[in-house]
């Protein structure tokens, strides 16, 4: 069970990479 | 401790894969190079670390484990409330937590006010957050029964072809 384990938490702490663009990059673009 | 360091390599991994460039496992050793962010993570490790030892004993002092201590054999056995209970208590350490890593490895922003910052970002993305945490929830449930089911299942089919 380790290895799966392994794989969901890395696919939910992946998924902050996109989030952190879309909270202080993608919004940081658009502020005039 | 390390959580933090972890978590800006992995960051580190995806940025690469956006960019056109193929990830290498030398991108977790990335945080630990510049001299100011490694003081700056290790002391958000730090707090993480306290941070979690106390919802742990938090965790503890409201549902008291069973004597025993024995794994579930069910999902009747799952303590289902002292799991609420620790889930309840760490998700205010989860918000201090989510962005602040990224915040400290990258932009070398203090421990205090990346997690500060991190708990503003999730509190302005309240509703995306909530169907990101059941998504990925969901996800982890699922995909975890299906493997205790098949794994149940293999175990079961080999003892009844020895028998």
């Amino acid at each position: 069970m380790a290895p799966l384990a392994l794989v969901l938490m890395t696919i939910v702490q992946a998924s902050l990479y996109p989030m952190y663009r879309a909270v202080f990059v993608d919004t940081a673009r658009e502020v005039p | 401790m390390l959580a933090p360091f972890a978590s800006v390599g992995l960051l580190g991994a995806c940025r690469d894969v956006a960019d056109g460039r193929m990830p290498t496992p030398l991108a977790f050793a990335q945080p630990f190079r510049p001299a100011t962010a490694r003081t700056l993570l290790l002391r958000l490790g730090i707090v993480n670390a306290i941070l979690l030892l106390l919802v742990a004993t938090l965790a503890m002092l409201l549902v008291p484990e069973p004597p025993g201590g024995e794994a579930p054999q069910s999902l009747q056995e799952v303590p289902l409330q002292s799991l609420l209970v620790q889930l309840l208590l760490y998700l205010p350490v989860m918000a201090l937590m989510w962005f602040a890593p990224a915040l400290t490895g990258w932009h070398g922003i203090a421990p205090a006010k990346s997690m500060f910052g991190s708990v503003v970002a999730c509190w302005r993305n309240m509703g995306p957050m909530l169907v990101f945490g059941v998504a990925a929830g969901a996800l982890t449930l699922g995909v975890s029964v299906a493997a205790v089911m098949l794994l149940t299942s293999l175990i079961t089919s080999r003892e009844s072809c020895r028998s």
